[in-house]
């Protein structure tokens, strides 16, 4: 497997892809492949898990300032439209900072941060365009009470649009992670994540290709998978969903 | 018509107001000072230190800090940058031109692709070519922008020679010059942007038209006896929804959207400047853009709001009271 | 759509307009020139300057520009040697107190109006101006008692006692009095088109793109043979060497792997030629040793994480050679190196054996060091935007864990690392410092027990005896004593070690084979004198 991803310095920096090593090695003299594997960790928890968050956060936020109205429903769209207002990548670089600490729990949050709002609004949307539809109307007559309206009722409505929502969600939250590292604002060293290789190797690139090509290849194809699949998925009469 | 504008804009004024507000709050919670920033890291004497804090005079506490940048900023007064101590309307009246034209060419860049595409993929579903153009423009989605400008730049500019490897400039004979200058230096940034719109619009696109298609609206309008040249008009009309509310998505990315592409071809626009107001703790740059940014979201939602109304008859008389779905 | 492409077109036109209009460069008047004149030289900058007020600037790009417009008293040549420059001589009376300044006559500003001793009074008046907050200039004017001016063409400083590094502070570009007079100081419409009596004139600073120059035909000291002195802005260190390469600029700075890259490579070399030199520039960790953990304060356990770390093998691979390990505080330029201090080189075993006198043994439970049940367990700051930073912690960190030390690491920001150093609120950092040309400079901020609380000793060092070792360096006026001195405070910081000196990163450049006459000094090419002014390019 080429060692561990944190070897320290190796006779073999920047050694093109061989038999030794598969991949290459990085100007550290690092296995490619090792800190590919490696690195995939990072890059899937902040994409599945920021996107889990700002799904579980923008779902909860837009129901119920839907379901509410009123007070509530101002409120949270108030606060959308104020998170809305900044930029993805200044935001989630603002919350980095002002954690005061690198690492994957402040990138994962601050990347959340900024892409809950779209889905929230989604939702939202969604609710009050619902309300007083067949759906809606039977299932009150039915005495379904708000929540379970929504779970029971509505939750199937939307789950191809938001498996959408949520696919080129965990793309762009892994995108926006690469940036942060890009920036100088990735995951702390030696934990490798695929953007922070890319960002790492870019001093690099008119001596050695491997180490651009490769994780930026690997980052195109999850994408691309997660693209795909939520095609497939959803069918493509969700084709118009949005993405941002 | 003019009592509902009245009353949009007025409901975004908390809206901006708590945007300010965050953002200054945010930037007082970052670790670190203006005036740890001001000495750029040069070496600095405790002697020299102490000086310093006490000419700044930063003993003020944040609140009074944002009070005082409010009551300014009511009298029109953005205040002056902390860095270089210019009047923050220069220092980004300075950085606006360059991204405005940046963004406006990924915004004619994208629709000029993903329209086209869309138009031709709606037309023919599941064909060939809508496959294939559906996939590129998905592997295009996925290309990090910084990856692809690196190797944009090496293969382009440096290896064919054809188009200015980084910087800006409007320079020539004439006024066409100028222009042909400007645009050949804005050509490979603008193709960065536009490799992740292109997916989102033609999605967009697609979409649009085959709902039009679909209903055999156009074999409906024309059977009423309609010209073909005013069916496909009120075809456009009908597509033109979508990509309005699009645009009043994309209109935001124009003050922090560019950050990487500017960073990495040396442009010298907002979201460069945005990136080293933060990084210099520099409030009074960052509120300036923020208060900016959050302006032109607001005024994408007012100007959907707007069109909507143009466009869609139905939206019209069920205008009053507020569109509810138009957060 | 046709309202968009409108707006774009307007958009497009105006962009094109403003800049025919913003600058002048016409106006400046050259002469023809004869053999060897002419020509542009174009330098790489990689951040704006804030201002180029010559006093209140407190970065590198800055200061580089304000150097060709501006002329300072004294500079130094190619070889960190004191050389005159608008002051011919000087001389220092009552014990090294009292500093003679003999200016030099007939010396004009580019808009004409003399150069006189009012204009240098009035410069350090600027400096030491708490309002002007000219916190890069300061620290060398604190010491001034008072300046006279006796004569238009005679200054006298008088210091509150002998200041050895007296002339360094003089390296100031003297502003134009009467200009800076009529308006506000830090508004002041010359910060941003600076006027001074130097080789070069100030044309035009277009934000965020360039800011260019043209020879200044009247010069004193001979017109310079380059007609515009251009500095273009690329942030990107990757697009900076491709705009060398498409021939966009005539010098930049590589890295160690994009050296290895090309310097192989024939066609390169056919085109550029190599520059390099040890900058003034070096690495350090600072061990946090005032106690408030508890593995730091003990000198043996500092010794030991210096001798853990294999700085020459990180210079030798990773930065391909280029780069010189230092055992001193001082650049070796700035100090002569000292024979007789003892190497700290890398040494697992006298590490394992220092941690082990210290109390750090290897718990054979789990295999990592720990001392009384606590664990040797801490963290690392460094600087997210330095790859050397963000590199040699890597290997460090793999080199402690080897020991049985478990090191993690924290990147931070600028302004956020700055903040918790001078906070003291880490336990090891990594951090940077540019010396300066006396060795006071380095050696006092990081050394002496006055900068713990605001100032550079982030280490917390307190010593009384490398206090009055400084002190007195400070004080001394001859040379050799001074040199004594200095090497007695580094043989005590080598045994106390309250920094590990990582290494002076080498600066390897490839310069256009246009241009011709410059050497670098250690403070680049442009940071010295007669330098630029010789420069020519073909």
């Amino acid at each position: 497997m080429g060692g561990e991803p944190a070897a320290g310095i190796a006779g073999s920096a920047l050694h093109p892809p061989g038999r030794a090593h598969l991949l290459g090695t990085d100007a550290l003299g690092r296995d490619l492949l090792a800190r590919l594997i490696h690195g995939a960790r990072p890059s899937l928890l902040v994409g599945f898990g920021a996107t889990a968050i700002a799904l579980l956060v923008g779902f909860c936020a837009g129901a119920f300032a839907g379901l509410r109205g009123g007070l509530a429903d101002l409120l949270i769209v108030r606060l959308v439209d104020v998170v809305a207002c900044f930029p993805p990548l200044v935001l989630a670089l603002a919350f980095v900072a002002a954690t005061g600490r690198t690492g994957l729990w402040p990138m994962l949050l601050g990347v959340a941060l900024s892409r809950w709002t779209s889905m929230a609004r989604y939702v939202r949307g969604e609710i009050l365009r619902h309300r007083g539809g067949d759906v809606w109307v039977s299932a009150r007559a039915a005495g379904a009470g708000g929540g379970r309206l929504v779970l029971r009722h509505l939750l199937p409505l939307l789950a191809g649009p938001l498996l959408v929502m949520t696919s080129f969600g965990i793309a762009g939250a892994i995108l926006l992670e690469s940036g942060l590292s890009f920036l100088g604002f990735g995951v702390d060293p030696p934990t490798p994540s695929w953007g922070s290789i890319l960002a790492e190797s870019r001093a690099t690139l008119d001596a050695a290709w491997w180490p651009v090509v490769f994780p930026a290849a690997a980052l195109v194809l999850l994408l691309a998978a997660l693209c795909a699949a939520a095609e497939r998925a959803a069918g493509s009469e969700t084709r118009g969903t949005p993405l941002v | 018509m003019i009592a509902f504008l009245l009353r949009r804009v007025v409901s975004a004024l908390p809206a901006l107001v708590g945007v300010t507000l965050v953002a200054f709050f945010v930037l007082n919670l970052l670790p670190s000072d203006p005036v740890q920033v001001w000495s750029g890291g040069s070496a600095l004497s405790a002697e020299a230190a102490g000086r310093l804090r006490s000419e700044l005079g930063v003993d003020r506490g944040p609140a009074a800090r944002y009070a005082a940048w409010a009551v300014a900023l009511l009298r029109g007064d953005l205040g002056h940058s902390l860095r270089d101590g210019r009047p923050v309307a220069f220092v980004i009246g300075d950085a606006l031109p360059w991204s405005l034209a940046l963004n406006l060419c990924a915004i004619l860049a994208i629709y000029g692709v993903a329209v086209p595409y869309g138009l031709v993929g709606a037309s023919s579903p599941g064909s060939a070519t809508d496959r294939a153009g559906g996939w590129a423009l998905l592997l295009l989605y996925a290309v990090p922008p910084f990856a692809a400008a690196l190797i944009l730049q090496q293969w382009v500019a440096v290896g064919l020679g054809w188009l200015p490897l980084q910087g800006v400039s409007a320079e020539g004979a004439s006024l066409p010059g100028r222009v042909w200058d400007l645009l050949r230096h804005l050509a490979l940034p603008t193709l960065c942007l536009a490799l992740s719109g292109w997916a989102i619009v033609a999605r967009y696109s697609r979409a649009a038209f085959r709902s039009v298609l679909g209903r055999e609206f156009l074999s409906v309008v024309r059977a009423k006896g309609l010209s073909r040249l005013r069916a496909h008009l009120r075809l456009a009309a009908n597509t033109a929804v979508p990509f309005v509310t699009l645009l009043a998505t994309i209109v935001p990315g124009l003050v922090g959207g560019s950050i990487i592409v500017e960073q990495v071809f040396s442009l010298p626009g907002v979201g460069r400047l945005y990136l080293a107001a933060v990084e210099a703790r520099d409030y009074p740059v960052v509120l300036a853009l923020t208060l900016l940014s959050a302006v032109l979201v607001l005024a994408g939602h007012l100007l959907v709001d707007l069109l909507y109304l143009l466009v869609d008859p139905r939206i019209r008389t069920a205008l009053l009271p507020e569109r509810t779905d138009a957060i | 759509m046709r309202a968009r492409a409108l707006c774009l077109v307007a958009l497009l036109v105006a962009v094109a307009i403003a800049p025919a209009c913003s600058s002048s460069p016409s106006t400046v008047v050259v002469p023809p020139g004869g053999a060897g004149y002419g020509g542009r030289f174009v330098y790489p900058l990689r951040f704006e300057p804030l201002t180029l007020n010559f006093v209140t600037l407190s970065d590198q790009t800055s200061d580089y520009v304000a150097r060709l417009v501006g002329d300072g008293l004294v500079d130094r040549d190619a070889d960190l040697r004191l050389v005159p420059r608008l002051a011919e001589s000087w001389d220092f009376t009552d014990g090294g107190r009292v500093l003679t300044l003999h200016l030099r006559g007939g010396v004009r500003f580019h808009d004409g109006a003399p150069f006189t001793s009012a204009d240098v009074k009035y410069t350090y008046e600027r400096v030491i101006d708490p309002k002007s907050r000219a916190i890069g200039r300061i620290d060398g004017f604190l010491p001034v008692e008072r300046v006279e001016t006796p004569d238009d063409l005679t200054v006298r400083v008088v210091y509150q006692h002998p200041y050895a590094p007296a002339l360094a502070a003089w390296e100031v570009p003297i502003l134009p009095r009467h200009l800076y007079e009529k308006d506000d100081f830090l508004t002041s419409r010359y910060n941003r088109a600076p006027v001074g009596t130097g080789p070069f004139r100030f044309v035009s600073w277009e934000t965020g793109r360039r800011i260019v120059l043209a020879s200044n035909p009247d010069y004193w000291g001979g017109r310079p043979f380059i007609d515009t002195f251009e500095f273009q802005l690329i942030p990107s260190q990757e697009t900076t060497l491709q705009a060398l390469l498409a021939g966009e600029i005539d010098y930049a700075s590589l890295s160690p792997v994009q050296w290895k890259a090309h310097a192989q490579d024939p066609a390169f070399s056919r085109r550029f030629e190599t520059v390099r030199y040890l900058p003034l520039f070096f690495l350090y960790i600072a061990w946090r040793g005032d106690g408030s953990t508890p593995y730091f304060a003990d000198p043996r356990v500092r010794r030991a994480m210096t001798l853990a770390l294999d700085r020459d093998g990180y210079v030798s691979t990773v930065l391909q050679g280029s780069g010189f390990v230092p055992d001193s505080v001082f650049h070796p330029a700035v100090l002569a190196p000292d024979p007789a201090l003892p190497a700290l080189h890398y040494d697992p075993v006298r590490t394992a054996a220092l941690l082990d006198e210290a109390g750090w043994r290897i718990d054979p439970a789990t295999g990592r060091r720990a001392r009384a049940g606590v664990p040797f367990q801490f963290n690392l700051l460094i600087f997210s935007g330095s790859e050397d930073h963000v590199q040699f912690a890597q290997v460090a960190q793999e080199s402690l864990r080897r020991l049985g030390i478990d090191m993690t690491i924290q990147r931070l920001d600028w302004p956020t690392l700055w903040s918790r150093l001078q906070k003291g609120d880490f336990q090891a950092a990594v951090s940077g410092l540019v010396a300066g040309v006396d060795p006071d400079d380095t050696a006092y901020g990081l050394l002496h027990s006055s900068q713990i609380k605001g100032g550079q000793n982030y280490a917390a060092f307190h010593d009384a005896q490398v206090d009055a070792w400084l002190e007195a360096g400070r004080r001394a006026v001859d040379p050799d004593e001074r040199r004594s001195i200095y090497r007695l405070i580094d043989r005590r910081v080598a045994e106390l070690q309250p920094y590990t000196f990582l290494f002076f990163p080498m600066t390897q450049a490839a310069m256009s084979r246009r241009v011709r006459d410059i050497r670098p000094s250690p403070r680049g090419i442009i940071a010295q004198y007669p330098g630029v002014l010789r420069l020519r390019v073909q």
